[in-house]
């Protein structure tokens, strides 16, 4: 009991219990600038963010499938029908997994504890690994690696500037459905990574390339430019 | 407007589109999230502005507050984030462990005595790591129960008594010899 005493005298000598009003703030003030930001969510972008993280993760991964959904109607590879099923699907199954993974670390809200400090940078590894995996992942009897040959380079380009088309209306959304930019630059890195993987399943049913090489540079990479920019947006805005 | 006294009900009744009741919130929880704040932070201008973020987080995820959770615990988990996420921008730890606070003149010890003692109390908090200090800060300073401090920080209660008992005796071997009884010796 005396050593409670003892730091609770200790304590006390450090500043003692809260007090009701600490001086010189202007509670009207904040109040009044509260009100302001208040008045001003409104729009698309003030629901999207007031939304429910559940719901902005569905729209995310619609989004992403919707996308997909859009190239096979008007843009499909023109080996699709021949594409091994089994392929196809895993490669919908775990692009639109991670998309969904990466939108629920990015969009926990503040009212939860921190989440793990390795979850975002594992979340970001793993966004990566995902489409490189599938790149590596053997052939079999469907298609061939192929050497890198001329044209190499505009191939990818092509492919990099179709997939970042498609993938940049999922990062974007998934930049704007952030209710506060908490978190580091791994967190603000899975913006990035939910557009290039949107990008690289796009990718996937209208390219048919099969060549290692193109798959490494040309849809693989795509995720590196998004991430990039994700990262400067957040550092620029901090 | 019948008053209303629980703070869940003016939760749900914002939520439903009540502004007045939002008022009620604010006037309750501003001046303790204030408080909290201006403990950690030297410039008032930074405490208003995290007090003003932690109500506009409040607003965007009011449709995220679950019907028989505790609103303050809930509210409070947002504040620290935000005050979190302001160190981690900052790259510093907090800026003393609790702002001066003003020296009792009915104090029949020394005030430069006292004050000094209650700046070697803060300096050994601020030595104290982050996980054991914020718990008695939140705990003695901010008078949140135990279950509320884990809920806040994501940890089980076990886990907050056992760093509340390690901070305490880490202060205790930082602090020896600034006890009460070293108090009342100097006192005329």
């Amino acid at each position: 009991m005396r050593e409670h005493d003892d730091m609770a005298a200790c304590l006390a000598l450090a500043g003692g219990r809260p007090t009701a009003e600490p001086a010189a703030v202007d509670l009207a003030r904040v109040r009044s600038e509260v009100d302001r930001h208040i008045a001003a969510e409104r729009g698309v972008v003030a629901r999207l963010r007031a939304a429910p993280r559940r719901a902005v993760v569905v729209l995310l991964v619609s989004l992403t499938l919707a996308l997909c959904g859009a190239t096979v109607a008007l843009s499909p590879r023109a080996d699709l029908g021949g594409l091994p099923m089994l392929r196809l699907s895993l490669t919908l199954v775990l692009l639109s997994s991670m998309v969904a993974a990466a939108a629920w670390r990015l969009l926990r809200p503040l009212h939860q504890p921190p989440a793990r400090s390795w979850s975002g940078p594992l979340l970001a590894g793993l966004g990566v690994l995902a489409p490189l995996g599938l790149a590596l992942w053997p052939l079999g009897d469907f298609g061939e690696r192929g050497v890198v040959g001329p044209g190499f380079f505009a191939g990818c380009s092509a492919c990099l500037a179709f997939g970042g088309v498609f993938g940049l209306p999922v990062a974007l959304v998934a930049w704007l459905a952030r209710r506060a930019g908490v978190d580091g630059p791994a967190i603000a890195a899975l913006v990035g990574v939910m557009g290039g993987l949107a990008g690289n399943l796009v990718l996937a049913m209208h390219c048919p390339s099969t060549a290692l090489s193109h798959l490494l540079v040309g849809h693989v990479a795509l995720l590196l430019p998004f991430m990039a920019v994700a990262i400067a947006r957040k550092r620029a805005a901090t | 407007m019948p008053k209303r006294s629980g703070d869940e009900e003016l939760m749900a009744a914002y939520t439903a589109g009540d502004s007045a009741a939002f008022t009620e919130l604010f006037d309750r929880y501003a001046p303790l999230l204030l408080g909290i704040m201006r403990r950690r932070l030297s410039s008032p201008d930074e405490a208003a502005e995290l007090v003003q973020q932690t109500f506009l987080q409040l607003h965007r995820a009011r449709g995220d507050f679950e019907q028989g959770r505790k609103l303050k615990p809930w509210l409070l988990t947002i504040a620290y984030n935000l005050l979190r996420e302001h160190f981690r921008r900052k790259k510093r730890r907090p800026e003393g462990a609790l702002s001066e606070e003003p020296v009792d003149p009915t104090e029949r010890q020394d005030p430069v005595e006292r004050a000094q003692m209650g700046a070697s109390v803060r300096r050994a908090l601020a030595s104290l790591p982050d996980g054991q200090r914020e718990v008695i800060t939140m705990h003695w300073f901010e008078e949140l129960s135990f279950p509320e401090v884990a809920e806040i920080l994501g940890v089980s209660v076990s886990a907050v008594k056992v760093r509340a008992h390690r901070g305490y005796a880490a202060l205790r071997i930082a602090l020896e010899g600034v006890t009460k009884g070293d108090l009342e010796r100097k006192e005329p």
